[in-house]
């Protein structure tokens, strides 16, 4: 399957919708997500592609056709296994100085 | 979490499915009844090769296990168990139609048979009967092709060979009980609570509950409405079911006068790809709430489409199970089914056909088949609740329903009139006795009186009133069925805190039984959780703070952290006391919040451990470890599946007390830790305080449209002046500076706000428009504020809404005109004030991102001056701060002038970027009240 059906099969899922119905150039909040199918969007791409996404990189390629390229851009990071709590407190402390 | 994994285990015994345990409880109640068998009838090109079938028959027994199963009861609870294959192949020469009405033992078996009929025209027929326990409509084409697979071996003189199942039927029920969802169930079971249960349509009688004589009407669906079906359904995206479901709902709404019913849908619950083709029951009645909201076809099929999704996607929640959950009430009475399964290809014989078995499952069943000729209608009715007009009447009104529907789908439904209705004038009762008891002598003991009293509760509400019972009195003599008895258990098991099997009480159903197994049962650990501890769907603004809570970056801003300091003589060990009391006392602050990704959306419990209090000795710290360790406590976000949502800690220092308290904004809004705290302050007093308010379980709907018109065309950002670029996720980082106004232009400024009809707030938001817009270009703005959303003073949980304020100054507006424009923005903000920020920004703002808040990054709001923390206590300042927006602006009206609070984020502006800011807004209020007719901008 190609990345692009991978994605439009993504936000089916998420979206509730048929896989034909996914627009390709329309923003997913346009097409009727919210931010937690924004979530659950993110959780099924990171498990269909196998790759270190954020949730910030969806907000920023927004479309079907713009995650897609972005996906198919990255190189291919293995997911790390989720970082413990503190690591994770140590990190967003850091960004926030 | 990993479920239980679905595989082969090989043994010879295993527990019932949920689905098969009610099939087995109905048997029960009525052993022997033909109420779930199943007459399949075939028929033959030709003459059939008895001894052939016979093989065939047994090789597919051999290898579904499900075939040569019976069911008992052992001390462990029911058991199926596999036994070798028996097939005995009856020819006869009389009709059929009565072997069809037989049933079955279960506990003997077996629980196939199978009858040749020789003599007729054209070839033999065949009639497999089998009880539902082991068969279901999706089983029918891996049943009839192994089996004609297995002839056409036998007929050639070859024994039959048909592969090995990967996992049978008894690996699924075992997996099934492994997956129970008890969450999903209460959850369910709690929304179903809400719809009146009883549906009676026109002409109903009276009668008892329990196995009626059924019959059967078969219609036609007209092609052309067949198509236009397809086509709407197409169109509106739904599935032809849900168009079929719409029409039925809307013949039942007009046959029961009802707005709101529920429909048993009966779906094939194959939830598990590995059990796709085998043979066994797996299907599953899901109660449907239909209503008659929307005012066309199509707006109810939308309507439905949502429910059913959200319905389907959680139908492994066992009927039994919410029959049990519900007590005392019968959850559907009326079913549909959409038969979709694929029909067994064979050369040798016709599809099987369902023979009617004179019983009815339902009072009232639409089965509708796909067939290759189009869709064919059924409905199986209850001839003793209905008459036998229904059936043909209540058929001709759901196709004349679907027809006007699919052809007409945007016309009003109202004015759609029926060609005749329900049948109007119910046919009088048929007298119904209350059944004779006998009543043996002597008195009942204590505990024979409470189960008599739960007898006569769960038979009242069956219909059976005032039954003289004694301790001998029979369950099912009185009208009692076996789901009444499944849910007379739970209750007794509310009621008294014991379990019993339901099984123990169905093998002697009398009053004397249920005593005894009351008096032995045993206690059930814990207490019983209060139903209405959820789960529920979380708020709109829950679910936007979950979805905030998992972003790294931005998860401590929605932490609501309080630090208040306490002279040193304050008692230390009865603040935490008080602080424990209090903690435990909210549903609010027991909240457990998880996403369901199913039903896509966040629940929440509230039925989770306490957080307590903590005491730490820091006397002997320095500062900075000090420093660090309040840090902590105000920023470690929570695990809001697994942990409480809020945490205190006390920390004795040199010369004073420190209380640190924090809680997720899910769960808390500012108002609500001063309720707390001054709650902490009635505790250690002694005093009595009110009962904890529950948040109410589910939002009110409300209606964006008007307030969108409002703000639509308002940029969705406002041009601050930044010191360095956003990033590509915003930080919370803040620092706040403050200015006060003083006292004498504050209360110009007042004044002058109070003639326009504004309050602090309003203006406020407009010298902040003014002061933005004399630096720059913009003149259009939208600034978020808070609206407090509480009813209740005391309650404690997260009841504020952000709302969106239109500051419009196109055309260089008087001071005058502004405060009038804010006004009118203020109260269409206002009026909208139910509507969640989310669905706001969802129609304004669709392509926003991560790298500035949605909307606006602006927040202005109006705050008290008078609250102070009891006990001497002193709140101290946070700094530095975490933000939401790039700039919050609080008004706070004091005794002495109006001080002005702007937090920001620091990594866009420097500190004297956010003086002049202030300084800009004092400005604009010293021109606000030199002149109100002045022009706010000058620019004409």
């Amino acid at each position: 399957m190609s990345t692009l059906e991978q994605v439009r099969e993504a936000w089916a899922d998420a979206l509730d919708v048929e896989t034909d119905a996914v627009p390709l150039d329309v923003s997913f909040f346009e097409a009727g997500g919210n931010s937690l199918l924004l979530l659950l969007l993110w959780e099924r791409l990171t498990e269909l592609t196998a790759r270190d996404l954020k949730a910030a990189d969806l907000f920023e390629h927004s479309t079907v056709v713009a995650q897609s390229e972005f996906l198919d851009g990255t190189d291919e990071r293995p997911v790390v296994a989720a970082a413990s709590r503190s690591a994770l407190l140590g990190r967003a402390r850091r960004e926030v100085r | 979490m990993s479920e239980p994994r679905l595989h082969r285990l090989g043994a010879r015994t295993a527990p019932l499915s949920s689905a098969q345990e009610r099939l087995w409880f109905i048997d029960a109640a009525a052993p022997g009844s033909p109420v779930y068998t199943v007459p399949l009838l075939v028929e033959w090109r030709g003459a059939v090769d008895v001894e052939a079938l016979r093989v065939a028959l047994l090789a597919v027994v051999e290898r579904h296990e499900v075939l040569r199963t019976t069911y008992r009861e052992d001390d462990g609870g029911l058991v199926q168990v596999i036994g070798e294959p028996r097939v005995t192949v009856e020819v006869v020469d009389h009709d059929l139609e009565a072997e069809a009405r037989r049933g079955f033992d279960l506990a003997a078996g077996p629980l196939v048979r199978c009858a040749v009929r020789r003599g007729r025209t054209g070839g033999d027929a065949v009639l497999l009967t089998i009880h539902h326990i082991a068969v279901d409509g999706w089983s029918l084409a891996p049943l009839f092709e192994d089996l004609d697979a297995a002839y056409a071996a036998a007929v050639a003189g070859e024994p039959p060979r048909l592969p090995e199942l990967p996992v049978q039927y008894a690996d699924f029920a075992v997996w099934d009980r492994a997956v129970a969802d008890e969450g999903l169930l209460a959850r369910r079971a709690d929304e179903l609570a809400t719809t009146p249960a009883e549906l009676r349509l026109g002409g109903a009688r009276e009668v008892p509950d329990g196995i009626h004589a059924g019959a059967q009407h078969r219609f036609d669906l007209p092609d052309d409405t067949c198509s236009a079906l397809t086509a709407l359904a197409k169109g509106l995206r739904v599935t032809p079911f849900v168009v079929l479901l719409a029409a039925y709902a809307e013949a039942l709404s007009r046959w029961s006068a009802r707005e709101e019913f529920l429909v048993g849908a009966v779906t094939a619950n194959r939830t598990h790809p590995a059990v796709e083709d085998l043979v066994g029951f797996f299907v599953n009645t899901v109660p449907l709430r239909c209503t008659t909201c929307g005012a066309t076809f199509a707006e109810r099929c939308a309507g439905l489409r949502r429910e059913a999704f959200a319905t389907m996607t959680n139908q492994r929640v066992p009927y039994r199970d919410l029959v049990a959950a519900l007590p005392g009430r019968g959850v559907v009475d009326v079913g549909f089914v959409v038969q979709n399964m694929p029909a067994p290809r064979s050369t040798r014989c016709t599809a099987p056909r369902v023979l009617p078995t004179g019983v009815a499952k339902f009072d009232v069943l639409l089965i509708i088949d796909e067939t290759p000729d189009g869709l064919v209608g059924t409905l199986d009715f209850d001839v003793e609740r209905y008459p036998v007009e229904l059936g043909p009447r209540l058929a001709e009104d759901f196709v004349a329903v679907l027809r006007h529907g699919v052809s007409a789908p945007d016309a009003p439904l109202r004015e759609f009139r029926l060609p005749h209705g329900p049948l109007a004038v119910p046919e009088p009762a048929p007298p119904w006795e209350t059944p004779v008891v006998t009543t043996d002598a002597g008195d009942l003991t204590g505990r024979e009186r409470l189960a008599a009293a739960l007898f006569r509760d769960v038979l009242a509400e069956a219909g059976v009133d005032e039954v003289d019972l004694g301790r001998d009195s029979n369950f099912f003599v009185l009208g009692g069925h076996s789901l009444l008895a499944v849910s007379m258990v739970a209750r007794a098991q509310a009621r008294c805190g014991v379990a019993v099997r339901p099984g123990e009480f169905l093998a002697e159903p009398t009053v004397a039984r249920l005593a005894a197994l009351l008096d032995a049962g045993a206690r059930t650990t814990g207490p019983v959780v209060e139903a209405d501890d959820g789960p529920f769907p979380a708020t709109s603004t829950q679910q936007r703070f979950w979805f905030l809570d998992r972003m790294p970056e931005l998860r401590a801003a929605y932490l609501v952290p309080t630090v208040v300091e306490f002279p040193d003589d304050v008692d230390v060990e009865a603040l935490r006391a008080a602080l424990d009391v209090v903690l435990a006392r909210h549903p609010a602050l027991r909240s457990r919040f998880t996403l369901d990704r199913r039903r896509k959306q966040v629940v929440r419990t509230t039925s989770g451990a306490p957080a307590s209090a903590t005491v730490t000795d820091a006397r002997g710290w320095d500062p900075v470890k000090l420093e660090d360790h309040v840090a902590d406590l105000c920023w470690t976000p929570f695990d809001l599946a697994d942990e409480a949502p809020v945490r205190a800690a006390l920390a004795r220092t040199r010369d004073r007390v420190l209380l640190v308290l924090c809680a997720h904004h899910m769960v808390v809004d500012g108002a609500s830790v001063r309720v707390l705290l001054d709650e902490v302050d009635a505790v250690v007093s002694g005093r009595e305080l009110p009962p904890p308010v529950r948040p109410a379980a589910v939002e009110a709907p409300a209606d964006p449209g008007d307030l969108i018109a409002v703000l639509a065309g308002a940029p969705t950002d406002v041009a601050l002046p930044h010191d360095r670029p956003r990033g590509t996720t915003q930080s919370i980082l803040g620092a706040t500076r403050t200015t006060t106004l003083d006292a004498g232009t504050a209360e110009s400024v007042r004044a002058t706000a109070a003639g326009s009809g504004c309050g602090t707030f309003l203006v406020t938001a407009a010298l902040l428009a003014v002061t933005l817009a004399r630096r720059g270009d913009q003149r259009d703005f939208l600034f978020a504020f808070p609206w407090s959303g509480r009813t209740d003073p005391h309650a404690v949980g997260m009841f504020v809404n952000t709302l969106a304020l239109r500051v419009d100054l196109r055309g260089d507006p008087t001071w005058r005109e502004l405060l009038d424009r804010v006004r009118r923005a203020g109260s269409a903000a206002y009026r909208a004030a139910d509507v969640p920020f989310d669905a706001v920004v969802g129609a304004l703002h669709p392509d926003r991102d991560l790298s500035r808040p949605p909307i606006t990054p602006v927040y202005v709001a109006a705050d008290v001056d008078g609250w102070r923390p009891p006990m001497g206590g002193e709140q101290l300042p946070l700094d530095p701060v975490a933000v939401k927006y790039e700039l919050e602006l609080t008004a706070t009206d004091l005794d002495g002038g109006l001080r002005l609070a702007a937090a920001y984020q620091v990594d866009l502006f420097d500190e004297t970027t956010i003086t002049r800011l202030l300084a800009g807004i004092t400005a604009a209020a010293t021109d606000l009240v030199a002149d109100l007719d002045s022009p706010t901008l000058g620019e004409n």
